[in-house]
């Protein structure tokens, strides 16, 4: 593969590997990071690339593998701040709480507190418009799992927007 | 739209069981159209969804992208052009060189040996021009030889070594000279020691030069 094959063929998936990592990690930067990476190691094993059946489906996971490595590392270094500096707090700023109460992020943090195969199901169904056997194809998943992941998914978020609805949240 | 299809649609898609199709139509409602009151509160979520998709990396990202692939290649093939440094020498390219060196060595000294022997012997033969000094008679050669025999006898003459006058006169002189005569044996064999001994560590250089 040349460049201009590279960039006619894999250039194109960027902004679907950059929302996928986006919805995982929740940073622009990082997920911009995280796709320049994931482009870079297509690039270097772009002789290899014959041999696999579902470019886009791999590119994908090399995505979310990355991206969760990254929200990991990410983590670990917050729990060491807040360990150290004793930042955490269990009661909201003012801030958080206007936060909150934004529609938009009311929806992210829902999502983002979603377990990560839900998450990941939901962001590539209702994002992406993926059919479930190109979810399943992407995650490596079975069909019946893909289908479990996001009914499970879905049934969460309604149940917290109707907790938010009733109780005014 | 009928929001009571609406209303069939979301929960459908609360319970999973939405085509792509009916997601479509799910999500051109809550961004397109009046909503009706009860449904308010779904909105936010469809709107995000569809807000999200259209989430994009502006043309830096692929400019960036480019430069450090470039970059990459440029190193990767500058790296390639550099010689190796590190470079392994298997065994038997070694040995090869170990060959190839004995035999120039061999080579070499064949080269020299056939060089002086050869230079020696044009030397010799353009130096002296022997045709001059050829008698050109029978009696010239009788007196040619005759003068040569002179001179030899002459010379044998003045070089005749008259050892009466070296030998001791006394016991005391004889046992002198002979004790001298030993110590001069003993530095000789002491030089010769270290010379062999110098000689046989320069072999034991070039032996390394050659592994």
């Amino acid at each position: 593969m040349d460049i201009r094959e590279y960039k006619t063929t894999i250039l194109p998936i960027k902004n679907k590997l950059y929302r996928f990592a986006l919805g995982i990690i929740k940073d622009a930067a990082e997920a911009q990071d995280v796709v320049q990476e994931v482009l870079i190691k297509v690039w270097n094993k772009r002789d290899e690339l014959d041999h696999i059946n579902n470019i886009e489906a791999w590119c994908m996971r090399l995505t979310k593998n990355l991206a969760i490595d990254k929200l990991r590392s990410k983590h670990r270094r917050t729990e060491d701040i807040e360990t150290t500096y004793s930042l955490s707090s269990s009661e909201s700023t003012p801030f958080e709480q206007t936060a909150v109460k934004d529609s938009v992020s009311k929806i992210k943090n829902m999502i983002a507190d979603l377990p990560q195969k839900q998450k990941e199901v939901i962001l590539l169904r209702d994002i992406e418009g993926f059919s479930y056997q190109e979810i399943s194809d992407t995650l490596n998943m079975s069909l019946a799992q893909v289908k479990t992941n996001l009914f499970r998914a879905r049934q969460q978020i309604k149940a917290l927007f109707l907790k938010t609805e009733s109780y005014g949240l | 739209m009928d929001y009571k299809h609406i209303e069939t649609l979301v929960d459908k898609y609360f319970e999973g069981e939405t085509s792509l199709q009916e997601e479509t139509q799910l999500k051109d409602y809550f961004t397109k159209e009046r909503i009706h009151p009860s449904l308010e509160m779904y909105q936010g979520l469809f709107q995000y969804w569809v807000d999200e998709s259209q989430v994009t990396l502006d043309d830096t990202f692929d400019i960036a992208l480019l430069e450090k692939i470039e970059a990459q290649e440029a190193a990767d093939s500058s790296a390639s052009a550099k010689p190796n440094k590190g470079k392994v020498i298997h065994l038997r390219t070694r040995m090869l060189y170990r060959v190839a060196a004995a035999i120039a060595l061999v080579m070499a000294a064949w080269w020299s040996y056939q060089t002086i022997d050869k230079g020696a012997i044009e030397e010799t033969q353009t130096a002296i021009d022997w045709s001059e000094y050829e008698p050109q008679s029978v009696e010239e050669a009788e007196k040619l030889l005759a003068e040569a025999f002179s001179k030899i006898n002459k010379e044998e003459k003045k070089q005749t070594i008259d050892w009466s006058k070296y030998e001791p006169k006394t016991v005391e002189e004889a046992m002198e000279l002979t004790t001298k005569a030993f110590q001069k044996l003993s530095t000789e064999v002491t030089e010769g020691t270290s010379k062999a001994t110098k000689e046989v560590s320069k072999v034991g250089e070039l032996n390394k030069f050659f592994e």
